[in-house]
């Protein structure tokens, strides 16, 4: 699907680009895109977004009745283009490069204008054609196919049913640092969930009690888990596993992903492997734990993404 | 009957439904049911549990009260070891390659009715500075190296990245960093190719980048000289040898400080990043295979490095035997330039002398001092030198004598000790470096950086020493 056949990149085509994000986004939530919407999201004169869209017309991608601009079918398509490659992009920095969480949006939204079309099919099928990106947003597949969905906020769901997290939305930053500390993930069960006071929201997450800030719960979107999410009672972490104290594993967080959950798997940390923390280091962390008849040091907040069945007595040598 | 068709549309509507973690989730239970195979079919004989006096040495070299004196008595005896233990191979070579074998070429070269120029450039450049690096580089790292080794085989070298690891994390680096420090103290070219143990990409540049501050073998000479000639005099009598020791180990433990504010500064800034999987393997300690390691040691680290000192090493010489011989004007070329550099060292605390002894010393550090003896007594006129463009060395008495009448005062020795530690690695370090990271960009900063911060350093300390006396 090329619809510039060229690969250096003008600012005219980032400008389209975003433009048809834009309507894109419109379109999913039924309003029509106008020029003054359009100048805000792309923080242009009003005299710049006319002439984009009359560009889009021009290039048949939109049409216009009345004020509002819809997407064409080609339209639409190239708009899912460039939501696929920011996607994909944003899955590969997540899983493949240590780049920080907080800066997958900024290097995604400076490759989907450059990445062709081969490149980002090429890009998938490396991937394994995922098909959400980490912060748990649909990636578009090259059919150019997208499911709906009705995203319930987290501030919004009844006390007391469990969820599991659906997405996470990446901004304001400030606010997304915070759910990223809190080690919340696309896939994370959130149980028990209780509104405070203050608007705040109190649940149990893999063994912990955690407060949510009002502001933060706004970020995340829920459902309801599956019937195969059936986790224990007793579900703790690693990390919180006494030095001499012996557990058996659960499962690693959703949040434990990439090369990171790998190499756990591949030293044997699986369901069911017993694990013995059998020292610390001077500071406390990292600690050495006996897996598998192995002594491996793991940092406190790798420990914190195993999650284990409440310890059981250390058995005798 | 549905067509294939439609089985194919409902097939990835489906695909939407599944959970989000499905692929992690299968990936699990794999590895799970391989695991439960394994239990159910593989019998082991003998327990599981480590032994107990494994244990209680784990205990003790990690415990906080023991495992920092430990780690440093260790470093400590290591590097007496290696000091001391060269001292005498050392020695023995200086003899044979730069005293003997000097003269003997020279006779040979005089013999065969060579002109000056010609027996100067091979003979007194070339040849002396090789023969000098090998003198002064071989035994030490034909020392260290294998302690190293036998270190890290035995098992404790992981033990003490592991207690470090703390340190290195809110620096934003990788507790392997630690070794390859420490492996630093020997050769930072060795010490660069010991970041291949760090996975990640980013933490295995940090290490490559802060490995240069880890004072080398080339550079203890010059500590050790400039802290017992200057700085172990000041001290009440008696007391000159320890407080000169505590001097250079005050420097070295700067490096350390300096490594760790670098990693920091380069995590907070042009290498952000997670901290990626840590995932450090503690083996059981076993007794060294002595000799394979002896073997293995000597080939894989002293002589590769000990190749590449070689092949700078000679064109430096001629390159030194030129400065001093070619004529700019009256003067030589070497005396035009420190009187050209000697305002900018004023300003470091140095002398023009010892910046340009830095320049034609990049390729080994190990050249230095008597580079900087050379040139002093050429530049000066003082007595006791070898002759324009040869090296030589001294007892402590002679290079105070000449030093002084160089201009040099503490401030000098103590700003050349910081520029010791703080410039651009030697060209054999850099090559590695490139060779390491394919990347001109981050080997330009490995050069640049430290020297700037040896600017600053020696900048700051020479006008805040000058407005205190």
């Amino acid at each position: 699907m090329k619809f510039f056949g060229k690969t250096t990149i003008s600012t005219t085509r980032v400008r389209l680009e975003d433009a048809l994000k834009h309507l894109l986004d419109c379109d999913e939530s039924g309003r029509g895109a106008t020029v003054d919407s359009l100048a805000g999201a792309l923080s242009q004169p009003r005299g710049e977004a006319a002439e984009i869209l009359g560009q889009l017309r021009g290039r048949g991608l939109a049409t216009a009745t009345g004020d509002a601009h819809h997407l064409t079918e080609d339209g639409r398509l190239y708009a899912l283009q460039v939501v696929r490659t920011h996607r994909l992009y944003e899955t590969w920095l997540a899983r493949e490069t240590s780049t920080p969480a907080v800066d997958w949006h900024r290097e995604a939204h400076k490759a989907e204008h450059h990445l062709e079309a081969e490149a980002v099919d090429a890009l998938a099928d490396r991937l394994n054609n995922p098909r959400f990106d980490p912060h748990g947003d649909p990636i578009p597949t090259r059919e150019g196919q997208m499911p709906r969905r009705a995203l319930v906020s987290l501030a919004s769901w009844p006390d007391g049913s469990p969820a599991r997290i659906e997405h996470i939305e990446d901004e304001p930053e400030s606010l997304f640092l915070q759910a990223e500390a809190l080690g919340f993930a696309p896939a994370t069960r959130l149980d028990e969930p209780r509104h405070l006071d203050d608007g705040s929201i109190e649940c149990r997450v893999e063994g912990r009690i955690v407060t949510i800030p009002a502001a933060v719960a706004t970020l995340i979107h829920v459902a309801g888990p599956g019937p195969e999410d059936q986790p224990p009672a007793c579900l703790a972490r690693l990390s919180d596993l006494p030095v001499g104290g012996e557990a058996l594993v659960y499962a690693l967080a959703p949040s434990c992903t990439g090369s990171e959950r790998r190499r756990l798997l591949d030293l044997g940390v699986v369901p069911g492997t017993r694990i013995r923390c059998e020292f610390a280091s001077p500071f406390g962390t990292p600690r050495s734990y006996d897996i598998r008849g192995a002594l491996i040091a793991l940092r406190d907040h790798q420990a914190e993404r195993i999650l284990i069945h409440q310890p059981v007595a250390p058995t005798s040598a | 009957m549905k067509s294939t068709e439609d089985l194919l549309k409902q097939a990835a509507e489906l695909r939407w439904q599944l959970p989000q973690n499905l692929h992690d989730r299968i990936a699990e239970s794999i590895h799970g049911e391989a695991a439960r195979i394994a239990g159910r079919s593989v019998t082991r004989s003998g327990s599981n549990r480590r032994l107990a006096w494994q244990q209680r040495l784990d205990h003790f070299l990690t415990n906080p009260w023991t495992a920092f004196p430990i780690m440093v008595a260790v470093l400590g005896a290591i590097l007496w070891i290696t000091i001391v233990g060269a001292n005498v191979p050392s020695k023995m070579l200086g003899t044979l390659l730069v005293e003997q074998g000097h003269a003997l070429l020279t006779e040979w070269f005089l013999a065969a009715g060579s002109p000056a120029w010609l027996k100067g450039l091979v003979v007194d450049g070339m040849y002396l500075a090789t023969a000098w690096v090998i003198a002064v580089m071989l035994p030490p790292m034909a020392i260290f190296f294998p302690c190293f080794t036998l270190l890290e085989d035995f098992g404790f070298l992981p033990r003490v990245a592991f207690n470090l690891d703390r340190v290195f994390q809110k620096a934003g680096a990788h507790g392997k960093q630690a070794l390859t420090m420490a492996m630093g103290l020997g050769c930072n070219a060795a010490g660069v190719v010991a970041t291949r143990i760090i996975d990640s990409p980013r933490e295995r540049l940090i290490a490559i980048i802060t490995n240069n501050f880890s004072l080398c073998n080339g550079r203890w000479p010059t500590q050790i000289l400039m802290a017992s000639v200057f700085i172990g005099s000041l001290a009440p009598k008696g007391w000159g040898g320890s407080i000169a020791a505590l001097s250079v180990l005050v420097v070295a433990l700067l490096g350390f400080g300096f490594a760790l504010l670098t990693s920091w500064m380069l995590a907070r800034t042009v290498l952000r990043g997670e901290a990626t999987s840590f995932s450090l393997e503690l083996p059981p300690y076993r007794p060294p295979n002595f000799w394979k390691t002896l073997y293995t040691s000597l080939i894989d680290r002293t002589l590769i490095v000990l190749w590449r000192a070689v092949v700078f090493a000679l064109p430096a010489g001629a390159v030194i035997w030129l400065c001093a011989n070619i004529p700019v004007g009256d003067v030589s070329l070497a005396a035009w330039f420190v009187e050209l550099a000697d305002p900018l060292a004023w300003t470091m605390g140095l002398t023009g002398v010892i910046l340009l002894a830095y320049i034609v010393a990049i390729p080994a550090n190990e050249i230095v001092v008597p580079t900087i003896l050379m040139l002093t007594v050429l530049v000066t006129g003082a007595a006791g030198g070898a002759g324009a463009g040869v090296m030589f060395e001294a007892d402590d008495a002679t290079v105070r004598a000449i030093l002084t009448a160089g201009g040099w005062t503490t401030l000098t020795a103590v700003c050349l000790m910081l520029f010791s530690l703080c410039h651009n690695p030697c060209s054999t370090t850099l090559y590695t470096i490139y060779r390491e990271t394919r990347s001109v960009k981050w080997t330009t900063v490995s050069a640049l950086l430290p020297l700037v911060m040896g600017f600053l350093l020696c900048s700051i300390v020479a006008s805040v020493w000058r407005a205190l006396t």
